[in-house]
Parts: structure tokens; C-alpha cells; sequence
């Protein structure tokens, strides 16, 4: 079965027709061709799927594209900023070594930006829970959750 | 179990109403399935185990996504509630703290973002962790199907959720004032995973013994999720070490687990008593 739907990918609308099969993740990757949202597990146990639905984490991998009709999506791609610059979690990811293959690391992100913007200085047991449906088996968590609290520095103007 | 990446080919329906949906269940009588959060449902679908022509979405439904107090006697939480907005709802946890808390320490915030409660009713999972505290605190389910509406007492909804209802909504009567709660669950990871066993407790005290007294368990088999033979044990009962134990023995020993890949049916037992201890034990005395 089609469907017209319309999704607002990183403040850009996109009328598109989806089969009801299709998931989420296959659509913004596949449909839209923003494949910064990564794709692992495909069943809600590695969070490297994670986009933000009007402000929220979700797994893309666990939704149907047609669920997300007339919603607001984030995803990696939209957090850049001018010329491509990085933003300030992207930028303490980097610093704090917090990436390495760099496969889980959108989905970190997203879920760091989500904490963020609600809460403007998590403690080490905020950060933790944020990322709690995420894996990464290169860095080893403690460089993440260290970039994640710095990010909040960052943006708090304290670095 | 085999899982494929790709779900297998199916209609979404997205009726608006309630009726709606009970027309579409009708039409499609043993070839659709009704769709929440869709955490579980999508999760069978991609491993093959429902290959279903049909998936009827109730996420287009209003009102069926409202938490609302009704008076001084109940709350109400539609079957489309996500637990994250159960769990950060100021009217729960307000008058209903222990369901707001058990609500954010389930699963993740991801999956509490998309899972709801009418789902985890639902899934007739023993380890689904809001039913632990639902039977504690003596709630019911409105069930509808197009003979009708009836309410039941949510730990008997496996005897009682046919194909052809739906859930609408979650009725939790407001704890008593003086009543006192206790839930603790066992997880692995404290975080993400689900409770292997978990217990939950509501007890109102008469004078120094026990007057009321519900039980919920978690992480047994659905007919043992209410261990009636312990709470008559604990009924007009000091609340002392030794009923105590006693309690939790017999909740324990008369309760049904099965084995899974990290643990056997035994030790979910020996753990199942510490909950259960450990959940009366935070009632009566706040202590974790
Ligand atoms: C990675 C991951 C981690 C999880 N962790 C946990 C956890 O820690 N604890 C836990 O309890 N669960 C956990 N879950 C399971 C699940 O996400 C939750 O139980 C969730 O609440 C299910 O709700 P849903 O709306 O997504 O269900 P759905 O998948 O939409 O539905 C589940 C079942 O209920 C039926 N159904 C749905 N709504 C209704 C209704 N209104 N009336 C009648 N039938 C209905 C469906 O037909 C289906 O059979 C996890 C899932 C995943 C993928
Ligand atoms: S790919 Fe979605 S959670 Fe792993
Ligand atoms: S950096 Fe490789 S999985 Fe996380």
C-alpha cells in the first residue's frame, strides 16, 4: 500500500510515496539519501539508528516511514553548521576521542543533543541513561560520556 | 530465530476512530494485527514470526494519548501513552509517584518515546514491567469490542483480551493517603534491560498489622502474576522479620519462571523472593 507523506528532514520538507513496509532509517537513507544515520542492529538494540522525532530520540530502524508523517526529524546531517562546521558535541567527540570506526557515533549524538537541549548540565547518571540504548564496541563509553559532559560546557560558554 | 532487515509486504491502516477500528478488525477477521508503538510488532514482522497482511496503526486516534484525573478517585491513561510521557506526566507523578517512576526506569528513553501502555498490557510479556505495579495498585483495563465495553482487573487480561477488542485505556484508582508502596525490579544492566523478575507491593496498614495488601509480580508466568496465598499470609499480620519472610517465601515458591538464556528457573525464584522482600521491606519502611 502507498502513501503520500511528508517528512521535515533537518527543516527541509520532502513530499515523498512510501510503501507501508518501509522503515524509517531505509527511507531517510535510501529515499532521501542522507546516510549519516547509520544502520546495525535493525532491532532497537544498538541505537546507531537514533534520530530525533519533534525533539525526541527514536530508533528509525523500529518505525514506519508512514508513522512519521507531518513530524519533525533531526538527524546528524542537520546539526553542522555554516560551511560545514561542526557543531559543539560533534566538536567534543572529536576532542575527547570519543570516535573511533565512527559507526555508533551519530546515533550518540543524537541522543547527546536530545539530553542537551533539555537539560543544560547532566551529571555523569543523566549522561549514562541518555545513551543507555546505545553500543559501541571500539572507544569503551568513558571518552563519550567525558565528551558529552564537555559538550555541555561548550555550549554553556564555559569552554 | 531467523530476522531479516527487510519487513515483508503489509497495508498500514490508520482509522481514526475507535469504531473505525473495529470495523477494519472485522473486515479483516484473523488477518490484521493492531499497531501501537509498534516496538513489538515490527520486531516480529522483520523475524517472521507474524507475517500479517494487515497492521492496523492507532496512533491517528484522538484521545486514545491522554492521561486525565478523574476527581479524587481515579487516573486514566490512554492505551496510545508513551511510558516517557507517563513517566514525566506532573499529574502521575503527583498523585501516583511509584507508577511515574517505574514508567522511567523502564527499558530506554528511546524505547520509552515509542513503546506506550497499552502495548506493554498488551504483549502478555511476563517481564513487561509496568504490570507488576498495575496489579499492585489494583488497576483495570477497558477493553472494546463492537459488543460493547467491559472493564477487568488488569492481572487477568491474559484470560481475558480477545482478537477482536482493544484496549482504550488504563484505569488506576488513586492509592489510598496512607497507603504504602515498594517496587524493585531485578536487570541486568540496570539501564536497557528488561527486568528478569521484579515485585511491587501496595499495603495499608490497620493499627500495627496488616490490613490490605496487593501483590504484583514480574518475570512469572501471566496465571501467577498475583500471588493471592502470600497476601492472605501477610493479612492482619504484624509486619515483622519473620512474616516477612514468610511472605516471600511462599510468593516465590508458588509462582511459575522458566529458564532463559541467562538464567535458570530456580534462581529466578531465589531472586524473585529478595524482590519481594525488598519491595515490602521499602513500603513499610522507605528504606531501598
Ligand atoms: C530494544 C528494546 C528494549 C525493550 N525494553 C523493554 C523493557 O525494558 N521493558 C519492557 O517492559 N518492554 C521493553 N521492550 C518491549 C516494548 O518496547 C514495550 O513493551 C512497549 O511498551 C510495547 O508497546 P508498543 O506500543 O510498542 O507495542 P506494539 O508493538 O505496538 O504492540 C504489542 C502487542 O500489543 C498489541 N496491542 C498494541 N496496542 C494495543 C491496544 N491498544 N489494544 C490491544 N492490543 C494492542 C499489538 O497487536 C501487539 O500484539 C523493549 C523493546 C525493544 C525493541
Ligand atoms: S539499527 Fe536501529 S537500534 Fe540498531
Ligand atoms: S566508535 Fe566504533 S562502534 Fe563506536
Amino acid at each position: 500500500m502507498k502513501h503520500d507523506i511528508v517528512l521535515k528532514i533537518n527543516n527541509e520538507t520532502h513530499r515523498i510515496t512510501v510503501d507501508s513496509r518501509r522503515t524509517l532509517l531505509e527511507v531517510i537513507r535510501e529515499e532521501i539519501g542522507l546516510t549519516g544515520t547509520k544502520e546495525m542492529c535493525n532491532k532497537g538494540d544498538c541505537g546507531s539508528c537514533t534520530v530525533l522525532l519533534d525533539g525526541r530520540p527514536v530508533l528509525s530502524c523500529m518505525m514506519l516511514a508512514v508513522e512519521a508523517d507531518g513530524k519533525e526529524i533531526l538527524t546528524i546531517e542537520g546539526l553542522a553548521g555554516e560551511k560545514n562546521s561542526l557543531h559543539p558535541i560533534q566538536q567534543a567527540f572529536v576532542e575527547s576521542g570519543a570516535i573511533q570506526c565512527g559507526y555508533c557515533t551519530p546515533g550518540f549524538i543524537m541522543s547527546a543533543k536530545a539530553l542537551l537541549d533539555k537539560n543544560k548540565d547532566p551529571n555523569v547518571d543523566e549522561i549514562k541513561n541518555a545513551i543507555s540504548n546505545h553500543i559501541c564496541r571500539c572507544t569503551g563509553y568513558v571518552q563519550i560520556i567525558e565528551a558529552i559532559g564537555r559538550a555541555a560546557k561548550i555550549l554553556g560558554g564555559v569552554e | 530465530m531467523e530476522y531479516f532487515r527487510r519487513l515483508p509486504e503489509f497495508d498500514y491502516l490508520s482509522p481514526r476512530t475507535v469504531e473505525e477500528v473495529l470495523s477494519l478488525i472485522k473486515t479483516h477477521k484473523g488477518k490484521a494485527k493492531l499497531y501501537g508503538g509498534g516496538t513489538i510488532v515490527l520486531h516480529r514482522m522483520k523475524g517472521r514470526v507474524y507475517n500479517i497482511p494487515y497492521l492496523i496503526g492507532l496512533k491517528a486516534i484522538d484521545g486514545l494519548d491522554k492521561i486525565t484525573i478523574d476527581g479524587t478517585s481515579h487516573i486514566r491513561i490512554g492505551a496510545m501513552v508513551k511510558h516517557g510521557d507517563i513517566a514525566q506526566s506532573m499529574d502521575v507523578k503527583r498523585v501516583c509517584p511509584l507508577f511515574a517512576e517505574t514508567c522511567s526506569m523502564l527499558g530506554t528513553p528511546q524505547i520509552r518515546n515509542m513503546g506506550t501502555i497499552g502495548g506493554n498490557v498488551a504483549s502478555m510479556f511476563a517481564t513487561a514491567e509496568t504490570m507488576p505495579v498495575l496489579v499492585a495498585l489494583g488497576a483495570e483495563a477497558k477493553l472494546v469490542s463492537q459488543e460493547g465495553e467491559r472493564i477487568i482487573p488488569i492481572e487477568d487480561i491474559h484470560r481475558n483480551l480477545k482478537g477482536k477488542e482493544i484496549i482504550t485505556e488504563i484505569v488506576i484508582p488513586l492509592p489510598p493517603s496512607d497507603a504504602k508502596t515498594g517496587y524493585k525490579k531485578f536487570a541486568l544492566r540496570e539501564r536497557f534491560d528488561y527486568a528478569t523478575v521484579s515485585a511491587a507491593v501496595l499495603i495499608q496498614m490497620d493499627g500495627d498489622r496488616c490490613g490490605e495488601i496487593r501483590i504484583g509480580l514480574g518475570g512469572v508466568t501471566l496465571p501467577t502474576r498475583r500471588p493471592y496465598e502470600a497476601e492472605e499470609a501477610l493479612k492482619g499480620n504484624p509486619l515483622n522479620d519473620e512474616v516477612i519472610e514468610r511472605v516471600s517465601t511462599l510468593a516465590a515458591e508458588n509462582s511459575r519462571t522458566g529458564s532463559d538464556i541467562m538464567f535458570s528457573a530456580d534462581y529466578k525464584k531465589k531472586l524473585l523472593k529478595v524482590m519481594v522482600k525488598r519491595a515490602i521491606l521499602q513500603a513499610v519502611k522507605g528504606v531501598a
